[in-house]
């Protein structure tokens, strides 16, 4: 395995920046949404977008921690997010183009139904989150610590999972297409229902993992 | 309300500790095993743990309760009587209880355990081995597995599709992602509304 080990102040971070955001739901009727940024309404139905987007924007710019925030069904382009820590966050119908999240740890997020285009995993270490019904497309995961999270229902395209400990993750009922999971542990990880296109599992135990 | 994910290395089970923000009264799911990292959770946050809920009496979800007994005094609710020689304060039906001051709503759902239950905190469900990320529990037979897929979706399914999933062992996840991605779920029992929502939803963002 080509996995980096990660330093031991990462165990800190995980085991104690763990809270969860706002579960107080959108005022709109009919909406379920959780509330964004101390506001009453999830951001969709927010009077003040383009003034709750460039917060949030400088949020991702500047913040190391990124922590216990609501931003659903926004869409975020040309970011550097490098080393940043996300904690108990819900990004859920966002769309990110462009944006490199490398280096960075992941732990408790919902980045569901999202649309990732052409963004960097790489070397991150991501636990615990949900990338479920998101469309993945050209982007890299590889050297990444990818344990415990759920990954169903994606569809992925030309992505790299290259070097990645994807141990308990679940890729159920997703599209899968020219996609590399080259000397990958796959202990526990979950297959089933996949379509499966052009994958490359060279060096990894496939046969460990629930298909 | 806080929610706090531990992973038990011992039996591989998800603990969880669940209080306010403030510190103070604070509720423990499933405890597998008690090690620092879960003292250092309760202490470091100025909790005291006045519950334990126990979401079936498997010794994965319940071998760290005569550790937490030494430390804490906490009330164990639980379905059976039996766990260990524990003072248990049963629940047998779906109730709602206060722990912690928190609002507890309970469901009893058998199917992997007898006695198994799901805990509904605000918008968060702990739902220990009874659903878990695009799985179901496991049962002892086929007529159990009928029974437990029959009653996720008579009384899990129905819910909010926006509430949290914390399971006992995995990956958290969302009830609307487990009605359309849970293969062990998937075909007759997402509602064709949901469906169209979902995919009108992506149709537009693409």
């Amino acid at each position: 395995m080509l996995v980096k080990r990660k330093k031991l102040d990462k165990l800190y971070f995980f085991d104690n920046h763990k809270n969860m955001f706002n579960f107080k739901t959108c005022k709109k009727d009919n909406c379920n949404a959780f509330v964004t940024l101390d506001s009453d309404y999830c951001y969709r139905h927010s009077e003040n977008k383009n003034e709750l987007l460039i917060k949030m924007n400088n949020l991702l710019r500047n913040e190391e921690l990124i922590r216990d925030i609501t931003f659903s069904h926004a869409e975020f382009e040309n970011l550097s997010t490098e080393q940043r820590n996300f904690s108990s966050s819900n990004f859920s119908f966002c769309t990110f183009r462009n944006i490199n999240f490398s280096g960075s740890r992941i732990a408790t997020c919902f980045f569901d139904f999202c649309l990732f285009d052409n963004c960097i995993f790489s070397d991150t270490d991501i636990r615990y989150s949900v990338f479920s019904g998101s469309k993945i497309l050209n982007s890299n995961f590889s050297n990444s610590l990818l344990i415990h999270n759920n990954f169903s229902g994606i569809d992925a395209w030309f992505c790299d999972f290259s070097c990645c400990d994807l141990y308990f993750t679940t890729f159920c009922n997703s599209c899968l297409r020219d996609v590399n999971f080259e000397d990958c542990n796959l202990k526990k990880a979950d297959f089933r229902e996949t379509e499966q296109r052009r994958l490359n599992f060279k060096y990894s135990n496939y046969e460990d993992a629930s298909k | 309300m806080r929610i706090y994910q531990h992973f038990s290395v011992v039996g591989f089970c998800n603990t969880y500790v669940v209080g306010s923000k403030k510190g103070g009264e604070a509720i423990l799911i499933d405890p597998g095993h008690v090690d620092n990292e879960l003292i250092s959770i309760i202490e470091r946050n100025n909790y005291t743990i006045s519950s334990i809920l126990l979401t079936h009496r498997h010794q994965s979800h319940t071998k760290g309760v005569g550790t937490l007994l030494k430390l804490y005094k906490p009330t164990i609710y639980a379905y059976t009587s039996k766990v260990y020689d524990f003072e248990i304060t049963e629940i047998k039906n779906d109730t709602k209880i206060v722990c912690g001051g928190l609002d507890v709503d309970i469901i009893h759902l058998p199917g992997h355990s007898v006695d198994s239950l799901v805990f509904k905190i605000g918008h968060a469900l702990f739902t220990g081995d009874t659903l878990m990320a695009s799985r179901v529990g496991s049962t002892p037979g086929f007529v159990e597995r009928s029974l437990l897929i029959k009653i996720i979706k008579k009384k899990l399914l129905n819910l909010d599709d926006n509430l949290l999933v914390f399971p006992g062992h995995g990956a958290p996840t969302k009830i609307k992602n487990e009605i359309l991605f849970n293969p062990e779920l998937t075909e007759e029992s997402a509602s064709p509304w949901l469906r169209n929502q979902i995919k009108l939803e992506r149709h537009n963002r693409f």
